[in-house]
């Protein structure tokens, strides 16, 4: 493990960073709204804990797997996040049929338990949150710099994310509008037009921000496969107008 | 310039996807002419299907294997 699961004064895009009833995951860069004001940008599973967290909720960094305790280490608090939506029955039928099989496997002294989910899938575009930085802050991604904006991805582009896992590494964008089931600890969630890149990420390089050769935010990454070959990202575009916000550049 | 693939042809792919858990996901461009559809798991001779039909045009399906994806927190 390298500094990057350190403490960090001031922050920087790059590191550790969490809320603080979760694991760790990565602060991508700072966005800032149309007053002026900055904040750190991640992922709602990084600062909001998956939808549970609630608004003023300290942030940690190092994130709590690294270190991170209240409350030397409070960098934030939360201020807003875009609520992950995952499937969920509404139908009285299913729920009544569960209560019932579930009464009887009580009563039969069983441990199992029935739970309805509907096959319908709502549709997630973003997996983001924002934070009221405490601390001071350094407008740069380790070892990649100040960013210059946000911009659209192109297909086949070279890009470069600076993760708290894996550190720096370089990719390539496979798409730019794929549909994708992905696991979180409440189960699968149907995320749509997400970024498909060829890259190195592993847990923990959730939050991590996605730049192109230019120096331009494109992508904030979120998910990956099992082996680590393939990484997820928002697109930023989509972020910034779901969060009001843009890419910080000063 | 890739052609997207409309409406039908996604909620087609989505009751795929509600059929055999393991197609996680798809690209909403046209592949070489192919819709390009990503599976959890390598062994899919499940998966019967190996196209889809629109407006009386058959529409291939290319798998690609991928694995599970996960929320990338440590």
């Amino acid at each position: 493990m390298d500094s990057r699961v350190q403490r960090f004064r001031p922050l920087v895009g790059g590191i550790s960073i969490g809320h603080k009833n979760i694991t760790a995951g990565t602060l991508g860069c700072f966005v800032e709204d149309i007053n002026g004001k900055i904040y750190i940008l991640s992922n709602n599973h990084i600062l909001a804990n998956e939808n549970d967290a609630k608004i003023g909720d300290e942030i940690l960094q190092p994130a709590p797997y690294d270190g991170g305790k209240i409350p030397d280490d409070v960098v934030g608090k939360l201020y807003k996040f875009v609520e992950i939506k995952f499937p969920e029955s509404s139908c009285l039928l299913s729920s009544i049929i569960v209560k019932i099989l579930n009464f009887i496997s009580k009563i039969l002294g069983r441990k199992t338990r029935f739970k309805i989910y509907s096959t319908e899938y709502p549709q997630n575009e973003v997996d983001c949150a924002i934070a009221e930085p405490t601390v001071e802050i350094n407008n740069e991604i380790l070892e990649i710099g100040k960013p210059k904006g946000s911009a659209r991805v192109k297909e086949g582009e070279k890009v470069m994310k600076s993760g708290r896992t894996t550190g720096l590494t370089e990719g390539e964008v496979i798409s730019e509008s794929v549909d994708v089931k992905v696991w979180y600890s409440k189960g699968q969630a149907l995320f749509v037009n997400q970024i498909l890149v060829r890259t190195n990420v592993q847990g923990g390089d959730s939050g991590s921000a996605l730049v192109n050769k230019d120096g331009y935010v494109v992508g904030l990454i979120f998910a990956g496969t099992e082996d680590g070959s393939i990484g997820i990202a928002n697109h930023i575009y989509k972020v910034e107008e779901a969060l009001g916000v843009k890419v910080c550049t000063r | 310039m890739e052609e997207l693939i409309d409406e039908m042809i996604i909620g087609k792919i989505r009751s795929l996807m509600v059929k055999f858990p393991e197609i996680i996901g798809y690209d909403r461009k046209l592949r070489n002419g192919k819709i390009r559809v990503y599976t959890s798991k390598s062994e899919i001779q499940n998966i019967t299907v190996k196209s889809i039909k629109v407006k009386g045009k058959e529409i291939p399906i290319e798998f690609f294997y991928i694995g599970n994806v996960r929320a990338l927190g440590d």
